[in-house]
């Protein structure tokens, strides 16, 4: 088996899983977003949602501040460098992956 | 997973537009702007009237741009944040100056083609010509092309076809500017005003806590 496909075993699995991807992939595509736009856009649960967002935020991927826009209370999600940077990386080994066994 | 993830990327892209606020307060300033140059040419150029209306345009124009963005954030916090959420998209710098760059360069190029070719169609009315090919190109490229929203290429199509039928018609170029921004500042009302209905009864203000 050749080291291109051996990297899929590399994946960060933090990002890997498919509630966390969605989340990481819609706030790859904004520059910040609040819970109510997560929550619609990706489908989950509030629960759900608030719980893979703690995880990210401990691995320092995403930031989350709790702010007010006007008098409307708002928990703003973004992603960080780190994460970004993560996401990207994740993406390139994944499409390498599906080049080689497509 | 590909086909869900390139979903959300044109999502969040045309999530800014989709509840026609945007639209409602641009289509205002086009009115405004028509209105202007409908009652300018009703005074005519060289009247007192006319002469304050031009002094005054640009006044008006600067406060009707700070209006807009005031009226869209004003109503997308009362009317969208609370029912589908706050997003703010991603400035992508590098690409968006070669996006501008590129429409510069385009917008010139035309603008110096339509001056060169006034030389064989002499009644045609320039300014009229040039500020909807314009208008069109802001509409397809900037709009239309970037959210993939097929309306906005109506909007840049209306625009082309009415610089093109007003350019050859007989009325005074103020009229004819007047009708162009009166025309295009309508369509876009009406369609603001449709998105916004539609987005309103698509998405009803959650019940509770919004706020996680």
């Amino acid at each position: 088996m050749s080291d291109d496909l051996r990297s899929v075993i590399e994946l960060d699995r933090l990002i890997h899983e498919p509630a966390r991807l969605l989340i990481v992939t819609v706030l790859s595509m904004v520059e910040s977003a609040d819970f109510l736009f997560l929550q619609r856009e990706t489908g989950l649960t509030k629960g759900n949602l608030s719980a893979h967002i703690t995880k990210l935020e401990s691995a320092g991927y995403v930031e989350i501040t709790k702010t007010f826009k006007g008098k409307l209370p708002l928990t703003i999600c973004k992603l960080t460098k780190p994460g970004l940077k993560a996401f990207n990386s994740y993406r390139q080994q994944l499409a390498k992956f599906i080049d080689k066994t497509g | 997973m590909k086909d869900r993830m390139l979903d959300i990327e044109q999502r969040v892209k045309r999530y800014w537009y989709s509840d026609g606020i945007v639209e409602i307060a641009a289509g205002g300033v086009f009115f405004i702007l028509g209105s202007f140059f409908g009652v300018q040419g009703y005074f005519g150029e060289g009247s007192t009237v006319g002469w304050i209306l031009q002094v005054s345009m640009v006044v008006v124009m600067i406060g009707c741009v700070f209006g807009m963005q005031w009226l869209v954030n004003s109503f997308k916090l009362r009317l969208t944040y609370p029912r589908t959420g706050y997003a703010e998209n991603r400035a992508k710098e590098k690409e968006s100056r070669q996006r501008r760059l590129l429409i510069i360069s385009v917008g010139f190029v035309i603008i110096v083609a339509s001056i060169v070719s006034v030389g064989f169609f002499r009644e045609v009315d320039l300014m009229v010509f040039i500020s909807s090919v314009l208008v069109g190109i802001i509409f397809i490229f900037l709009h239309g092309r970037s959210s993939g929203l097929v309306r906005f290429y109506y909007f840049g199509a209306l625009s082309f076809f009415l610089g093109i039928v007003l350019s050859f018609n007989d009325l005074t170029r103020l009229y004819n500017l007047g009708l162009f921004y009166g025309l295009i500042g309508s369509s876009l009302l009406v369609s603001g005003m449709f998105a916004l209905r539609k987005y309103l009864d698509d998405n009803p203000m959650p019940l509770g806590d919004k706020d996680e």
